[in-house]
């Protein structure tokens, strides 16, 4: 089927985006060069602007508007507690089960040498920082429950240990291989709860 | 254990294909290239989930088909429910339900027995250790819980490893971590493996030596040095021998140690059966794993696999091919391809004839 030029690069950019494959890249453009212009004026604008307003917190490396952000401005969370996170939407998924209320720091992403990920591609050295200026007691390693979530748990256990931080480990095992944003919350809250010191 | 019903749509060269299987003996009559051995791995997917010869999901589904679906439905024992078991193929991805929940293909395993008999089974002692490895983990991985994602693990972590010794980069720290989670998975598969053996090793030597009045042997040959079963001992095996390779490691930029790397050899009166053994040592060989296979899951389980038999039985010359009957006598429910020739069996089973790609039941 020939496509003219804009349909094709419509489809083209669509599709690189995560969890879109062709069908649905193609759908999802002549929904929009057919719906009414402001569906797509709108959601230009709204990328636009996102790209434009947001950063990463200079404190806990979420994606914010305000540096540093909301949460890390918030004095009724404990600073004695930093839960870290493989990505922004794992702080979303802990909040919503409302299981913790201490800051948060975002790695984005895990150990993974076959993507090229080592140490220095994830935010580490600023949680490093952040502990060494002190007022932290413990810090909890809430990342996924995949091979490469698990091994980036462990590293980050060794390294911090040698701070004198207290470290643990949510609870739950390897096998599960969930992946924090599709636990639930009664789940993640009994996580966090149980959590083991490592 | 037995299939009550197989269904399947544009699997290979069947466009539509319902059977209502005989619970013991089914023979299945055919030219060549009609579609028997299609139908054979039509119900070893349909219990397993996956193929045993296709090299690609895309090879499964019929020509100019968008996917394939293989459904049976099974009757574990005879106090259990019937078990509803679906695999919807496509080209890049397949989705295995039981009883309408998707499920990991580890859980089917776990539940529904197979036990598989082709020609090509003389490559595992032929061929390259790759073939005996997987033996090891299919057939006998099974019976140990949790072995298929350890497994997974297992693999996962020698890739992240190895990619790292490619880049030749990384700290000490990042070394470590990847080494430590090699030996832990490589230690739990290796500990599953020698416990498995030390259980069906007897039950194949036992057959062997009683038909041949030879004297067979099967060695777990390890790329480590095995000072005790358990997970520690083995973890403490397999970093010691990074450690003792670290050189070779680096120059050939991966893993040489662990449980990707092991074998199985058979030795029979002492003798390499791979470079010495006869055919017809070799082909008895072959029918101890299987049959040991079939005795194995009848002690572990308390029930039958079901036996699939393609093209097989008249390989093996008379004393052979009773003692597989005589083994299949026991209640399970047996497939058996046969020529196009009719084949007179004295128990009661139902007979099916296939002309390209489709199968009817005969008389
Ligand atoms: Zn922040």
């Amino acid at each position: 089927m020939q496509y003219t030029r804009s349909i094709r690069r419509l489809i083209e950019e669509l599709g690189k985006l995560p969890g879109i494959g062709p069908k649905t890249a193609q759908r999802l453009a002549y929904h929009l060069v057919t719906a009414s212009p402001e569906v797509s004026t709108n959601l230009a604008a709204a990328i636009v602007e996102a790209r434009e307003k947001l950063r990463y917190c200079s404190e806990c490396a979420d994606i914010t508007e305000d540096d540093p952000c909301n949460m890390c401005r918030d004095e009724r969370r404990s600073v004695r507690h930093i839960c870290v996170v493989e990505q922004p939407r794992d702080v979303v998924a802990l909040e919503k089960a409302h299981g913790f209320s201490g800051r948060y720091h975002v790695l984005h992403g895990s150990l993974s040498p076959m993507e090229g990920i080592g140490p220095e591609r994830l935010t580490i050295d600023r949680l490093l920082e952040r502990v060494r200026r002190g007022g932290v007691d413990e810090v909890i390693l809430a990342t996924n429950a995949s091979l490469e979530g698990e091994a980036t748990a462990l590293y980050l256990a060794k390294v911090l240990k040698n701070l004198g931080v207290k470290v643990s480990r949510l609870a739950f095992g390897l096998p599960v291989g969930a992946d924090l944003e599709y636990t639930d919350g009664r789940t993640l809250a009994r996580a966090i709860e149980g959590r083991r010191e490592v | 254990m037995y299939l009550l019903h197989l269904e399947a749509r544009d699997f290979r060269n069947y466009g539509e294909l319902l059977v209502a299987p005989h619970p013991s003996l089914n023979i299945i009559r055919g030219q060549n290239a009609q579609g028997k051995s299609n139908f054979i791995e039509a119900l070893y997917v349909s219990l397993r989930g996956c193929s045993y010869r296709a090299t690609r999901e895309a090879d499964l589904i019929r020509w100019g088909k968008p996917c394939a679906v293989v459904g049976g439905i099974i009757k574990p024992g005879s106090e259990e429910a019937d078990l509803s078991i679906r695999t919807l193929i496509h080209p890049d991805r397949k989705e295995i339900r039981v009883d309408g929940n998707p499920v990991r293909r580890g859980e089917i395993v776990e539940r529904t027995g197979v036990v598989l008999f082709t020609p090509e089974d003389l490559w595992l002692i032929k061929g390259g250790p790759q073939g005996r490895r997987r033996f090891m983990d299919r057939e006998l991985g099974l019976f140990s819980a949790g072995y298929f994602d350890d497994l997974q693990h297992c693999r996962r972590a020698l890739s992240q490893r190895n990619a790292l010794l490619r880049q030749r980069g990384g700290s000490r720290a990042e070394n470590e971590l990847w080494t430590e989670q090699v030996c832990r998975f490589g230690a739990r598969i290796l500990s599953a493996r020698l416990k498995l053996l030390r259980e069906y090793v007897p039950l194949v030597c036992r057959l062997f030596n009683r038909w041949t009045g030879g004297d067979l042997n099967i060695r777990y040959q390890s790329s480590v040095v095995i000072s005790g079963i358990d997970n520690g001992a083995l973890e403490n095996s397999l970093l010691k021998a990074v450690v003792d390779r670290e050189k070779e490691e680096h120059r050939f930029r991966q893993t040489l140690s662990g449980p990707h790397r092991d074998d199985l050899q058979f030795m029979i009166n002492g003798h390499d059966a791979r470079s010495f053994g006869s055919q017809g040592q070799q082909r008895a060989i072959i029918l101890a794993l299987k049959l040991a296979q079939i005795e194995f899951w009848q002690l572990r389980t308390g029930r039958q696999p079901v036996i699939l038999l393609d093209d097989v039985l008249f390989e093996l010359d008379e004393p052979r091919r009773r003692a597989v009957l005589d083994a299949l006598r026991n209640r399970a429910q047996v497939f058996l391809t046969v020529g196009d020739a009719v084949f007179q069996s004295t128990d009661e089973h139902k007979s099916f004839h296939v002309v390209d790609g489709n199968l009817g039941e005969e008389g």
